[in-house]
């Protein structure tokens, strides 16, 4: 956090009312998104209670365990859920783009929840569903296994900045918008909307005491609050349970649709305002390296989707010491290449590093345009030199190496000098990239006198690292024979995994 | 502690009939400690709940049956047949040597559930454990105490106690799921401070009887649901750092004398409260009691107190930065409202000398601001 | 006199025996792998040159790895110096330029591949250097210097170049860490977030780990402390005598009297806590950086005479003989700024940085900028016991710690919040003991600013 968007949030407080913190919106939003909302049961680990998703906020399907303790029904669920979800998932494994392996599917799915808890609740039913067997005693059918590693692998791929395959509702609004509350409340989806956009009639402060109370709007989950459990819902699934018991079918569809209605008025106030926050995104501007990133959106997809057509086995329960390495490094390189992208697209998030002295913008006050050197192989090249006034507390130092927003791609620049000047900063810098092949440079390729213009530092180029193949781990990584059993603490026969006393 | 502290505290409490301390409020100290408020509502033995919905913010705290019966349902089962399953993962998943098992069910004395008398019963057997004799491995719901600010606190015993190799061990059976080896970390860790509560109370009890604090293990068992079934599985947790920041915190708590002497003559958090449990205070006079005395809010705290929504409302009105968080908070230095902090960015207020590079940087930032917005920012 | 050629005699002694167990350790085929613990100071760089020395004697062409360029650049001129008949390479990308004393070096080649030091008996460059090397050469050891600051990931990609290993390193400074935030490895042996040397011994359980149990840079008045603090199970001590080392003004002081007081205390006591009004503060706040360079600079001005075991009728100070350390870049850069404004050219030379940097350097006198000073709460990054180790144990004769007063009430309020994580062992020291460990040692070397 930078002293600009704490300011933002300051005045966000100060005028009751969110204000932006980026220019764009840098997650691609499909156009045809699908939006799951998952609840869970208080208490229990992955037992879900109920789900409303479609792509259209006309279109939502009501799913409802009735009684979530029930093994059979908990997979009856995922089973009904898992085939909107692979069903939507397929209809984007048509059109592919390039020759042969390497061609890419066009589009990709993007699947949206109100909130992280989504993100986490949709992991524990990826976790359940995947590595379920589809014959034998406890079988499930074929689709709940498929379902679970799909859901695995998108969520997965939200671990990774910049993606746009799943994400939280909140979390993209909160990118956007700065608030008067705390990133807790900012997590609350109604407690964001109301600072963002309050329900007609309804001062923000009025849609903010709103959000906090269950019966006005319930949570947007995973689980629901603990009054709605204690007063309506317990009773409700006591009611199923004896009219099953005594086997009255009438009784038993009474009670089953008395649930479902409960659990409707819990869900759809949240489904409705999903919908709302994103057709509230849709009027942001999407970012213009948005559509790159979605390109490795697409390439991941189109890997897992040739994977899965492939008969993949589902995704381990924890990385080995290979696959761990290779995906910290993939995150780690994601999430700098996000930071970067994002500044240099979005002049918010510029002005928040500018603030920070982590870049600058300001006026071009001299130039020695003409400027050229000889290169260790003799070549006169050009190397022009500007000097760039700005009022930014520049900390970058001398060979920094830069890139700029305001020139085009290809600019390349090095700091050779910071200097104060009154209030103000001097900083020249030297152009080395971005001219042309030619000793004068190319037109429009040296900032000019009394231009503004913006510089960041260039976050440059690294190695791809390269680690041993994954069934070479070497010894400092792999127990020897005589080494402790590691492998034996997480084993991956999970089909056989013990269901215990489930009624 | 001494008298008049303590008297202090009472009158702060008022009426209202004293709650103590139990493992899950003394796990609690650990969330924001530097809280005035709190530590006198905590110390005074004041019903923080029934304040708080007095004074209009009722806090949210409900628990879900489900999870009750859950977590019932799943330690009963871990401890039927004298803890059968429990034995069973402390020999299979955490490979431990136990000998043969005797099973000490310390939860009523021939009937009498009181707490001292549970607590003798406990001592008796455990220190006799200690020294050697007797044949007791696992002791099922030992009554413990522990002094808390100059009070006895007993602590409510949802634990089982098992010896091996001349080490008492503490185990915490909870419901939430060890997924993978993982469990949710806040779970983890509300649970190992629980359990640290026991472990300082049982070396408590060992020390009284000049036994030294080593023959207590400051390695918790958890026992919770393997995955998404409803077998138990284990795993050790490492509590020693906990275990000395709770003691920091208990010493702490010892000092409570120098928050009471803060507190203006006279203040009581009293609500009256009728035959009927009503309050007869006049809602508008306690907050009027709770105003006078220092918060230290934190979003965070949404999650722990049960004052925190009256806290919340308090720091909005004064226009405190404390409402947006620390991460926030700390972009400021020693600014507390927004007041001051847009003052400052516009040149609308003077800085004072220590605030001067503050305004400077906030202009800078406010001059950001308005060029971003003044060119047509997003929405 | 007596007394201080007993305690240098049993220093040395003490010290001797450990590096004899190491190469023991070192000969034995049994091996796979070497750990040396090193408290700061103790010899570790020694170690490592006598250790590449022992191996190229015994026929082997060994390796070694260290982390920065600085830190191979060190170790080349001193195993240069040391063992002048020694073809060493350094292996090096291609953005490289070797100070000039390296340049000068008649032994040494520079070379971006392996087929550039073919001739070379040890060739050495950084871990990250050689994860990009991809030649399938496999040398017989490697010795891997500030091996506990070397991610585990990273020595997944250079572990194939060789097939024994002696890692040396301080597990007592900062861990390495990650911009990403995911719980996803936790508890896993292999955490690739983890440093080296704990994953490669949680699959090794017979590897021989050896502490070098002397350190030759701290004084008598901060080794003691310090062991204390960050080393609570291994202890160590200094291996010279309080009267070996001192440190007296060249001039008399005028002016500035709580600076000078303060760099009286630290002169006479090793230790000076300069203590500010308390006020919270960002962590940019002016007054404290703008003390920590004007303590620096008036050090300067005064002029200082250390005497030392290797300098036992003193030499003066100079700006590189003086460090400041901070827990930020940006207070790096603001107190850099602020040594430029002091008006004293000489004092642009002292060593500023974060405690990251700072790792593994060495300097006569450092001024610390306490992590915690100003705060209004104290985060796991701030309370972290290696940051402070590091800041801590860098002087070979003074430390002076710059602090706004307040910080014994946050650390009262902010117990330990490390997450605790199921079957994962505590790691200590816990950052909130040595923290309070280190304020009750500076409290007896306070002065009020």
């Amino acid at each position: 956090m930078s002293i600009l968007s704490a300011l933002a949030h300051v005045q966000a407080m100060e005028s009751m009312r969110a204000v932006p913190l980026t220019e764009y919106r840098h997650r691609r939003l499909s156009g045809r998104p699908l939006v799951i909302v998952p609840l869970a049961m208080a208490g229990e680990a992955g037992a879900p209670l109920a789900a409303m998703v479609g792509s259209s906020r006309r279109t939502g399907t009501l799913l409802v365990v009735p009684q979530p303790r029930n093994r059979d029904q908990r997979f009856a669920f995922a089973a009904g859920l898992g085939r909107i979800v692979v069903d939507y998932i397929d209809s984007f494994r048509h059109n592919r783009r390039g020759e042969d392996e390497r061609s890419l599917y066009t589009d990709a799915p993007q699947v949206l929840v109100p909130n992280p808890g989504g993100v986490k609740a949709l992991a524990d039913l990826g976790r359940m569903c995947r590595f379920r067997s589809t014959s034998g005693p406890h079988a499930v059918p074929d689709v709940v296994p498929e379902f679970g590693m799909w859901l695995t692998f998108l969520v997965d791929r939200a671990e990774q900045a910049g993606t746009s395959l799943l994400l939280p509702v909140t979390r993209m609004l909160a990118e956007h918008w700065a608030t008067g509350q705390s990133t807790l409340e900012d997590q609350n989806l109604a407690s964001l909307m109301a600072w963002i956009s309050p329900p007609a009639g309804l001062s923000v402060e009025q849609a903010m005491a709103e959000a906090e109370n269950p019966d006005v709007c319930p949570p947007a989950g995973p689980t629901t609050s603990p009054e709605f459990d204690n007063r309506d819902l317990a009773p409700a699934i006591r009611r199923f349970d004896t009219a099953r018991a005594l086997g009255d079918p009438r009784a038993l569809a009474t009670a089953e649709s008395d649930l479902r209605e409960l659990i409707a008025g819990q869900i759809q106030p949240t489904w409705r305002m999903v919908w709302e926050a994103i057709s509230l995104l849709r009027s942001v501007r999407e970012a213009p390296q948005t559509a790159r990133r979605f390109e490795r959106d697409c390439a991941a997809f189109t890997r897992y989707s040739d994977d899965r057509d492939a008969g993949g086995l589902p995704q381990r329960k924890r990385d080995t010491a290979i696959s761990a390495a290779r995906r910290l490094s993939r995150l780690e390189r994601a999430l700098a290449d996000f930071e970067s992208e994002t500044a240099f697209d979005d002049r918010f998030v510029r002005a928040d590093r500018r603030s920070a002295g982590e870049a600058f913008a300001g006026t071009v006050v001299e130039t020695e345009s003409g400027r050229t050197v000889t290169t260790a192989k003799n070549r006169r090249v050009p190397r022009p030199r500007v000097t760039v006034r700005t009022e930014d507390p520049v900390r970058l130092v001398a060979d920094t190496r830069l890139i700029s927003p305001s020139m085009p791609a290809g600019h390349k620049a090095v700091i050779v000098s910071v200097l104060p000047d009154g209030d103000a900063t001097l900083v020249v810098v030297e152009v080395t990239g971005g001219m042309g092949r030619s000793v004068a440079p190319k037109p429009g390729t040296v900032p000019e006198l009394g231009q503004s213009i913006d510089y960041l530092p260039d976050p440059g180029w690294r190695p791809e690292p390269r680690f041993p193949a994954s069934d070479h781990t070497p010894w400092t990584h792999s127990a020897g024979p005589d080494g402790p059993d590691i492998e034996s603490a997480v084993p991956e026969d999970a089909a056989a995994e013990e269901w215990g006393n489930d009624d | 502690m001494n008298a008049p502290v303590d008297e202090r505290l009472a009158a702060l409490r008022g009426s209202a009939k004293r709650l103590d301390y139990n493992a899950r409020s003394l796990a609690a100290l650990q969330n924001n400690p530097r809280c005035t408020l709190r530590a006198l509502l905590d110390a005074s033995g004041s019903d923080k709940a029934a304040i708080a919905a007095h004074a209009g913010h009722p806090s949210p705290f409900g628990q879900s049956v489900f999870a009750l019966a859950r977590g019932n349902a799943f330690e009963t089962m871990v401890k039927d047949n004298g803890c059968a399953e429990l034995v069973r993962v402390l020999r299979e998943t955490l490979q431990l040597t136990l000998p043969e098992v005797g099973y000490e069910d310390l939860n009523n004395v021939g009937g009498d559930g009181r707490a001292a008398v549970r607590h003798d019963r406990t001592a008796q057997v455990l220190l006799q454990a200690a020294r050697g004799d007797g044949d007791g491995t696992l002791f099922d719901h030992p009554m413990l105490r522990l002094r808390v600010g100059g009070h006895e606190a007993f602590l409510e015993p949802d634990l089982v106690a098992f010896r091996i190799d001349g080490r008492f061990h503490i185990v915490e059976i909870k419901s939430f799921p060890i997924l993978d080896g993982q469990a949710d970390p806040t779970q983890v860790r509300a649970a190992t401070t629980q359990a640290c509560a026991y472990i300082i109370a049982l070396r408590d009890l060992l020390a009284r009887a000049g036994i030294d604090g080593q023959a207590v293990s400051d390695t918790v068992v958890l026992v919770a649901p393997k995955d998404f079934t409803n077998r138990p599985t284990a795993a050790f947790v490492d509590a020693r750092k906990q275990v000395a920041a709770l003691s920091r915190q208990l010493s702490r708590i010892e000092r409570i004398g120098d928050l009471v002497d803060l507190v203006p003559e006279g203040l009581t958090f009293d609500l009256d409260l009728d035959e009927e449990q009503r309050p007869r205070r006049p809602a508008g006079e306690l907050t009027a009691s709770l105003d006078r005395v220092l918060v230290t809010y934190r979003p965070d705290c949404l999650n722990h107190c049960e004052m925190a929504f009256y806290c919340r409302s308090r720091a909005r009105a004064e226009a405190s930065l404390d409402v947006l968080g620390p991460v926030v908070r700390e972009q400021f230095g020693g600014i507390d409202t927004t007041t001051m902090v847009m003052g400052l960015a516009h040149g609308e207020l003077q800085p004072s000398e220590a605030q001067s590079e503050m305004a400077d940087a906030l202009r800078h930032a406010a001059r950001l601001r308005a060029e971003l917005e003044g060119l047509g920012g997003a929405a | 006199m007596t007394t201080d050629d007993t305690t240098a005699f049993d220093a040395s002694a003490a010290a001797g025996a450990a590096t004899a167990a190491i190469l023991a350790d070192l000969a034995d085929s049994r091996h796979r792998a070497v750990v040396v613990d090193s408290p700061p100071g103790a010899g570790k760089s020694t170690l490592v040159i006598d250790a590449a020395q022992e191996l190229t004697a015994g026929g082997e062409r060994p390796i070694i790895v260290a982390q920065t360029n600085n830190q191979v650049d060190d170790l080349i001129e001193r195993l240069a110096e040391k063992h002048p008949d020694l073809p060493l390479g350094r292996l090096s990308a291609s953005t490289y330029s070797p100070p000039q004393s390296l340049s000068e070096l008649t032994n040494t080649t520079i070379g971006r591949t392996l087929t550039d030091l073919a001739g070379c008996r040890i060739v050495i460059g950084t871990a990250a250097k050689w994860a990009t090397v991809h030649d399938a050469t496999t040398f017989g050891w490697a010795i891997l210097d500030e091996a506990y600051q070397m991610r585990s990931d990273m020595l997944l990609q250079i572990v194939e170049h060789f097939d024994r290993g002696l890692f040396v390193g301080d597990p007592g400074q900062l861990d390495p860490f990650t911009i990403v935030g995911t719980e996803r490895w936790i508890g896993l042996p292999h955490d690739p977030t983890q440093n080296g040397v704990s994953v490669m011994l949680e699959h090794n359980p017979g590897i021989p780990v050896h502490r070098l149990p002397v350190s030759w840079r701290l004084p008598a008045s901060a080794a003691p402390t310090i062991a204390q603090a960050f080393y609570p199970f291994n202890h160590f001590t200094a291996g010279t005598e309080e009267a070996t080392r001192a440190l007296e003004f060249s001039t008399t002081g005028f002016a500035r009297t709580d600076l000078d007081e303060t760099l009286t205390k630290a002169f006479t006591t090793g230790w000076a806590l300069h203590e500010l009004p308390r006020r919270h503060v960002p962590r940019t706040d002016t007054e404290t950086l703008r003390t920590a360079a004007d303590l620096a600079a008036r050090l300067l001005i005064r002029g200082a005479i250390a005497t030392c075991e290797r300098h036992p009728d003193g030499r003066p100070l100079d700006a590189r003989d003086i460090a400041i350390g901070v827990a930020h870049r940006d207070q790096a850069d603001l107190v850099r700024a602020a040594l430029a404004r002091t008006g004293n050219p000489r004092a642009r030379g002292v060593a500023v940085d974060t405690a990251n940097r700072l790792q593994g350097r060495e300097f006569e006198v450092v001024i610390v900028v306490h992590p915690l000073s100003g705060r209004r709460d104290a985060t796991a990054f701030h309370l972290e016991a290696g940051r402070l180790c590091v800041l801590a144990s860098r002087h070979r004769q003074a430390c002076i710690v710059v602090a706004r007063e307040g910080i014994t009430n946050l650390l009262d309020s902010h117990p330990s919040t490390d997450p605790v994580h199921l079957s994962v062992r505590a790691k200590f020291p816990d950052g909130w003991e040595a923290n309070q460990v280190m304020l009750d040692k500076l409290a007896r070397h306070r002065v009020a600013a």
